[in-house]
């Protein structure tokens, strides 16, 4: 697992990736990484498998288990690496995707993630 | 006006002065041939740095990072397997487009029959080579 120093705790987001792709979440939105899911906690697959450990986001709804396969690490991103969605790529169920992200240190992409959309998403999806 | 080594649609090879919006960069991706027109072509990147888009809209596989730019890559084959090998930046009337490749075969004229059988891509300047329906 990377840790990156950072001042500004905005920037800082915590990297993982599920069903092959990677995502980062704002490490304010992130509460705790378990392996197993606590009962009763609504729970959140993006890939569609259950994965390595999950993750417990918090908004102002509550507390939901987002499963990963894999955490990578924490990681900042400055505004300067964040870009939007393209418009094109955008779909009625893609709206939990809030960016896109090109980290510099791996030279790779991931996507910033929308708590709240992702779980209105997700969680009507279940019902 | 381009000097190029052109082949015929018989196979045989020479040399020529060529209008430039005549050549056309040939690419496959999958089982379906396209080309774009050369002067469309802004950059053929190989080992893009790409990322597949979850719950895509229809035609886009991926969005491409090029030189501070995010752009949606949109796939002319069903059957392309994994991310793009190479993305092809076009020049569009409303920006820059990216299209998924495997390879590039040729950059040439294309003949009358190739010309014949094409179809152009909805709302691209793409031409499928082999009359294809893109996804």
């Amino acid at each position: 697992m990377i840790f990156e120093d950072t001042d500004s705790q905005e920037e800082m987001f915590l990297a993982f990736s599920a069903g092959g792709i990677s995502y980062v979440l704002p490490l304010a939105d992130v509460g705790q990484i378990v392996v197993e899911v606590p009962k009763d906690m609504p729970e959140i697959t993006i890939s569609g498998q259950k994965g390595g450990c999950a993750v417990i986001i918090q908004d102002d709804l509550g507390f939901t288990a987002l499963t990963v396969g894999k955490v990578d690490g924490i990681v900042r991103l400055p505004p300067a690496c964040q870009y939007e969605m393209p418009k094109e790529a955008r779909s009625h169920n893609n709206r939990w995707i809030a960016g896109v992200a090109f980290a510099e240190s791996s030279k790779k992409l991931c996507y910033l993630l929308d708590c709240r959309q992702l779980r209105a998403r997700f969680m009507q999806e279940q019902l | 006006m381009l000097l190029i080594g052109l082949q015929t649609a018989q196979g045989a090879v020479y040399a020529g002065a060529v209008m430039n919006d005549e050549i056309f960069v040939c690419a496959y991706t999958g089982d379906v041939r396209f080309a774009a027109a050369a002067p469309a072509v802004i950059k053929i990147i190989p080992d893009p740095t790409t990322i597949p888009v979850p719950d895509a809209p229809e035609g886009i596989c991926a969005v491409v990072y090029d030189e501070g730019q995010i752009i949606p890559v949109r796939a002319l084959s069903a059957n392309a397997a994994g991310q793009p090998k190479l993305v092809i930046l076009c020049s569009t009337n409303e920006g820059t487009a990216a299209y998924a490749a495997d390879g590039v075969e040729t950059m040439r004229v294309l003949s009358v029959s190739e010309r014949e059988k094409a179809q152009r891509c909805e709302d691209t300047d793409i031409m499928l080579l082999d009359g294809k329906d893109i996804i």
